[in-house]
């Protein structure tokens, strides 16, 4: 009996704590609207999970502001009121007093409480998935983004580039980049294939390691555009990878409409069999070739992989090619024979086969049907003609 | 040094091992034995992190360790094992002898100690050695050629020894007692087509080369790959190199430390001569024993977790 | 207790020529006599040194930083690559470096081997440290470490950040392995001193000196201590692992050889977490000085506060995790770690509190040392209740690996553990070398890093909140007005440290000779001369309440104050 009156008081008791943060997060989020003063400071708020993670922050901030302001006045008060000249005793000689010292323990610790619940209950709402998510694998490598999509459609992402008065940072082709359709929660299932990476989107309050060797995932439901044009954002890697560590960014659109988002899936799924050349320049987009290597004759642009530029048919003693990766265990023998159809095939579906002198980033191996392979190589070929 | 004669001859007659900042001997002894359970506190976090390491990797790849342990010779571990709890019992009684100025006693344990301590380490050489010649060596150093070269001749020597002597399938090598050695490998039936070994898998493509294209053994469960002291190398889990990556560096540090206790002791010896250990001085020995009982108390871990299970 | 004067005279071999007092930096000269000192305030201030040394190093490369950030694209960076790299590998080894020797070199080391040695023993009332040869060992150690480093400086840098994660830090090919191996022999040097203090603590108190008689710097100490030798091992070994990674490949951290790079960052951050603790106790100890001394009033509420210092050491081991929460980490984990880290902001919150109290009702003089204590106070606020935003599990997934967290561990790393610091120089400075700095000059030099500190870092929070990834040469141009406010600020802070550099100087040559007791101290080094005599104590001090401040009365005549007790 006097155990089961127990539990039922706790019941009761947590029943009042449930209710009582309730009724604390509904003042919240009356208090706490976006733009509120509270939220100063934050990006725009354009996801599912900016709303909650945009109220913590306002809750903690009106927390802190409760604490510092007093404290900071207390603090120059107490240095001008009690400032005496040299020699002149202490007007207090209080050594403790434990009622206060416990209160001002109790309270602090009280109000942490609160913040974790809060912050535990939010993100826990981030880690699993609704199961209608439409799911994009991201495979993150140093230092670029590479998006496929359910359709088979598959995309680089799109570094853009400073404009020329370095006032903004411009996008180089609209088709490039994450694009998303409207309305639906969105799953990204994500992977490395080298260090350690990570995935964020500030407007989304999104963020999450991409590690070697594990596969890991977030999800969000991106707010609907207001108007006709997609909604663009960028997306920033925020886990040190390297040298070019800043420039592992991506566009990210959110089509305004799905025949808008369908659109895009038709142009970047579209290969012209007639076009070898032209579509080998859209693969190398795609693919995500164009972060490292360079296709301009003067060698200007990325320079992590060798130009292709003038590569096709260079021989053998120009191109200083050998067997095994230059951070591998075989760092081998110089190879024989020109950089023909054979050594781009190897190269392109076994990076790591084979290694150019002077190029130490071991590239990762491109995913490409037989189709695909043939356009880049004519590609490349088209490039060699000088 | 300047400073400790500068203050010493203002106080009363000092014992000649105090230190200027001391107020008595039993304060310096104190003080120095309190600063050695430091140390060791130290020295278990420091192995601590490894066998942190050793469990962490023991539940993602526990297969690693079932099939590696059998490359381990458990005959010279457990030699090894009574050779160092032989030497704490000296060391212990060195530190008695030291504490009633027996220096005869004293120098006996210690040199005991000493030895012991050689022996280990030889042991711990002969051990290394075929570990060596047979190409199970910690990470890109492991060589997957030789284990199967060593598997093979393991095959040729198996009708020569194997029934004969040791029924358990350790075959016969040769140790400074003339005690059986290392256990090799010893092959099974299906092992005949001797495929090659699974090469470390992971990221890299490059890796999985160099042993050809045979990597997805790994999958295949080695249900007769972790018994009877054979280590056949069809059936050999991925990333065995882990396995004795965490071997090496495991016993590697601890052979260091038992390296360093050695020249603890040998110091010892060769200042207790003069006679100057006695029931009022002898916190040396006192801390150069409570190291040299931690590094047995390492190897008593290391044993069961690297060997026997 | 004999007058301090008579004390030091009587110990020393040159009574007869009291024209010179006999003090530990004329008690023996030659260049040996500092090398091979045994004498732990000689040690400390050759630790002071070193340190100082090295914070201007890591400050030239963290104003080459600010700089490349001025605008997006290259800066300067450019100018300093080398035909075979490019400028954005240039910046990244600024920062690793900078990052590097801040955290290894100079935080870490500052306060308890530098301050801590020279004060510890004496406010102790003691005459050295328990192992006076460990403590020499240490700082050579620590001189080995620092030249690995330099090693790598001049060979062409390292890449990878200070935390050095896996599996880049295992894959690239600048000098990891030297900055490893440095940072591994400092974790030795640090371990050693952290030893010898809690022997010296534990053994060398005199008759009298109880625990809570103990003044809270040492308290500090103490529990700072503790950190170095429970938590140092795990970076040793880590260390090493890492070092076997790179050349064996021995398949612990790098998934290419089946390791787990997120292993390594268990590993790691159970070491550098606390170490944040040893940056940050030992200069709340200093400020619970210098609040006291300055206010001449006893701490309020002594007990809470020491307790307090033990308490953020124990939960300082318990929360690493909160460093992984975006790591793939799993939600569980995530929780508890959020959870114990809130934990830790309670004794934090205290010792505010009760510095506040101490300064209620006192007779506060605004002296340099206290106007560091003063932004001590509000700066750790700001680091301490920024804190919570990165604590929480919610709000940490948008600031993780932003400015918000670089904004908020400067102002705990640099705000409050090394403004703590120079709050500690500037109050043990008249002791140590037995002459005044040049009041004016140091508190422009104070107005300067303060109001430059607040400009470069608070401007970090927004950028962090707008978003800005940390570790970027490059980024965009929404954010180029932040950093340009916040390069503008860290200039200021070089001229407030250019300044100080040339006062502290000049003050060894030409400052105003200090009294034995200028601030109107009760603590034992108080009551030696300044500089205190070599052997610290002739006779064993007497153990009174070192905050009672009743019986220190001014004397206009020396520019200090004397004790009425001891005359």
């Amino acid at each position: 009996m006097a155990g089961s009156s127990i539990t039922t008081a706790l019941g009761d008791l947590g029943g009042l704590g449930s209710a009582g943060l309730a009724w604390l997060e509904t003042r919240m989020v009356g208090l706490l609207a976006e733009g509120s003063i509270w939220t100063t400071g934050m990006p725009a708020a354009k996801s599912n999970h900016a709303g909650p993670i945009d109220s913590d922050y306002a809750f903690i901030t009106i927390i802190c502001t409760i604490f510092f302001v007093p404290i900071t006045i207390a603090l120059v008060y107490f240095a001008f009121r009690y400032k005496k000249a040299p020699g002149e005793k202490a007007e207090s000689d209080v050594s403790h007093n434990t009622p206060l010292e416990v209160t001002w323990t109790v309270i602090p610790m009280l109000i942490v409480v609160v913040m974790f619940y809060i912050g535990f209950r939010h993100a826990n709402m981030m880690y699993a998935a609704p199961a209608d998510a439409y799911t994009v694998h991201v495979t993150a490598s140093q230092w670029s983004w590479s998006f496929l999509h359910p359709s088979g459609a598959q995309m680089g992402g799109d570094i853009g580039k400073l404009s020329p008065d370095r006032k903004a940072r411009e996008t180089t082709d609209p088709d490039l980049g994450l694009h998303l359709p409207p309305g639906v929660p969105i799953r990204l299932v994500m992977n490395s294939t080298d260090v350690l990476h990570s995935f964020y989107i500030p407007e989304f309050r999104v963020k999450q390691d991409v590690v070697p060797g594990k596969t890991s995932s977030l999800w969000f439901t991106p707010d609907l555009p207001e108007g006709d044009e997609p909604d663009m954002y960028w997306l920033l890697c925020t886990e040190y990878c390297g040298k070019d560590h800043s420039n592992m960014l991506s566009a990210v659109y959110v089509h305004p409409t799905m025949e808008s988002f369908l659109q895009w899936q038709t142009r970047a799924t579209a290969l012209d069999p007639d076009n070898p050349v032209e579509s080998g320049a859209k693969l190398y987009v795609r693919k995500g070739c164009a972060t490292c290597h360079s296709v301009a004759p003067d060698g200007s642009g990325p320079n992590t992989g060798p130009t292709w530029s003038g590569l096709w048919g260079l021989s053998a003693d120009e191109h200083q090619v050998h067997e095994g990766s230059p951070t591998g265990p075989k760092r081998g023998v110089a190879m024989t024979g020109e950089a023909g159809e054979e050594y781009l095939r190897e190269s392109i579906r076994n990076p790591t086969a084979l290694w150019r002198e002077g190029y130490i980033q071991p590239m990762a191996a491109v995913k490409v049907d037989d189709t695909e392979l043939f356009f880049l190589i004519e590609y490349i070929k088209s490039l060699g003609k000088q | 040094m300047s400073e400790h004669e500068s203050h010493g001859d203002g106080h009363h007659a000092h014992h000649p091992h105090q230190a200027h900042h001391w107020d008595s001997m039993r304060q310096q002894f104190e003080a120095g034995k309190l600063g050695m359970w430091l140390f060791l506190a130290t020295e278990v976090l420091l192995f601590g992190g490894l066998f942190c390491a050793y469990f962490i990797y023991r539940a993602n790849y526990p297969e690693l360790y079932e099939y590696g342990h059998h490359a381990l010779d458990k005959v010279w571990g457990a030699i090894n094992t009574v050779v160092l709890l032989v030497s704490s019992l000296t060391m212990a009684l060195a530190v008695r002898a030291s504490q009633v100025g027996n220096r005869k006693q004293l120098q006996a344990m210690l040199a005991i100690t000493f030895l012991c301590g050689c022996g280990f380490m030889g042991i711990k050489a002969v051990e290394y050695k075929a570990k060596i010649d047979h190409g199970y060596l910690p990470g890109k150093l492991f060589n997957y050629a030789k284990t199967i070269e060593h598997e093979h001749e393991g095959h040729a020597h198996d009708g020569d020894h194997h029934d004969d002597h040791h029924g358990d399938g350790v075959a016969h090598a040769e140790g400074v007692f003339g005690a059986p050695a290392v256990s090799v490998v010893a092959p099974l039936e299906q092992t005949a087509q001797a495929q090659p070994a699974a090469p470390p898998s992971g990221l890299s493509a490059s890796a999985s080369r160099v042993a050809g294209d045979h990597a997805e053994h790994g999958h295949e469960d080695g249900d007769h790959g972790g018994h009877d002291g054979y280590l056949p190398v069809d059936g050999r889990p991925p990333n065995i190199h882990i396995f004795f990556s965490i071997y090496f560096m495991m016993t590697g540090l601890h052979g260091i430390h038992v390296l360093i206790g050695m020249a603890v002791i040998a110091w010892l010896l060769v200042v207790c001569r003069d006679g100057r250990f006695g029931p009022s001085y002898f916190t040396p020995v006192e801390i150069g024993g409570l190291y040299w009982h931690l590094v047995d108390l390492i190897w008593i871990f290391l044993f069961p977790l690297l060997y026997l299970i | 207790m004999n007058p301090p004067e008579t004390a030091a005279a009587t110990s020393t071999q040159v009574a007869e020529a009291p024209a010179v007092p006999n003090h530990y930096l004329n008690h023996s000269k030659g260049f040996l006599s500092w090398a091979l000192t045994l004498d732990h305030k000689r040690i400390g201030l050759m630790y002071l040194v070193g340190v100082l040394g090295c914070f201007a190093l890591g400050g030239i490369f963290a104003l080459l930083v600010r700089t490349e950030l001025w605008a997006p694209g290259d800066t300067i960076a450019g100018m300093f690559a080398s035909p075979g790299s490019s400028p954005q590998e240039v910046y990244n080894m600024w920062f690793t470096v900078h990052g590097a020797v801040m955290v290894f070199l100079v935080i870490i080391p500052g306060v308890p081997a530098a301050l801590g040695n020279f004060v510890l023993p004496i406010m102790l009332g003691a005459k050295d440290v328990a192992f006076p040869r460990l403590n020499l060992g240490s700082f050579y150690l620590w001189v080995i470490g620092a030249l690995f480093f330099v090693y790598t400086l001049f060979n062409g840098g390292v890449d990878g950040g200070w935390t050095f994660y896996t599996p880049y830090s295992a894959s690239q090919a600048t000098n990891v392995i030297p900055a490893l191996l440095g940072v591994f022999i400092l974790g030795f040097s640090s371990i050693f001193t952290g030893m010898n203090f809690v022997v010296t603590i534990h053994k060398l108190r005199p008759p009298g000196m109880t625990w809570f008689r103990m003044p809270l710097f040492l308290w500090g100490s103490y529990a700072t201590a503790l950190i170095q030798v429970l938590a140092t091992p795990v970076l040793g070994i880590t260390l090493l692992l890492l070092i076997m990674e790179k050349t064996l490949h021995v398949g612990i951290f790098s998934p290419e050889y089946g390791g787990d790079p997120v292993l390594y960052q268990h590993f790691f951050w159970f070491y550098s977490h606390p170490a944040v603790y040893i940056m940050i106790l030992p200069a709340m100890g200093i400020v619970s000085e210098l609040i006291s001394v300055h206010s001449h009033k006893r701490p309020f509420g002594y007990q809470f506060i020491a307790y307090s210092s033990i308490a953020i050491a124990v939960f300082g081991f318990l929360v690493w995790g909160h460093h992984m929460f975006t790591s793939t980490q799993s939600p569980a984990m995530n929780a508890i770690f959020s959870a114990i880290t809130f934990s830790v902001s309670i004794p934090s919150a205290i010792k505010v509190f009760n510095w506040l109290a101490t300064m209620w009702g006192g007779s506060i003089r605004l002296t340099v040392p206290m106007l560091y204590g003063l932004a001590f106070i509000f700066l750790f606020s700001i680091g301490g209740l920024t804190g919570l935003y990165l604590g929480t599990l919610s709000t940490d997934i948008h600031f993780h690996d932003t400015y918000f967290v670089v904004a908020h561990f400067h102002y705990v790393m640099m705000g409050s553990a090394l403004i703590g610091m120079f709050g500690g120089v500037h109050h043990w400075w008249p002791k140590m070398v037995g002459r005044h700095y040049n009041g004016t000059l140091a508190r422009i030099s104070w107005a300067l890093i303060f109001v430059g500190f607040n400009v470069t870092f608070f401007t970090q929070f927004l950028l962090g909140s707008q978003g800005m990834p940390r570790r970027y040469y490059d980024y965009l141009p929404r954010y180029e007005i932040y950093h340009k406010i916040s390069t503008v600020g860290s200039y200021m802070m070089a001229a407030g440290f250019l300044i100080m550099a040339f006062y502290l100087l000049q003050s060894i040559f030409g400052g105003r000779k200090s009294p034995a007791n200028p601030w109107g101290a009760n603590t034992l080094e108080w009551h030696c001369t300044s500089p205190p005599p070599h052997d610290n104590f002739a006779t064993a001090p007497a153990i009174e309440d070192c905050y009672d401040y009743s019986g220190i009365d001014y004397d206009a005549k020396i520019g200090g104050y004397t004790s009425r007790a001891n005359p």
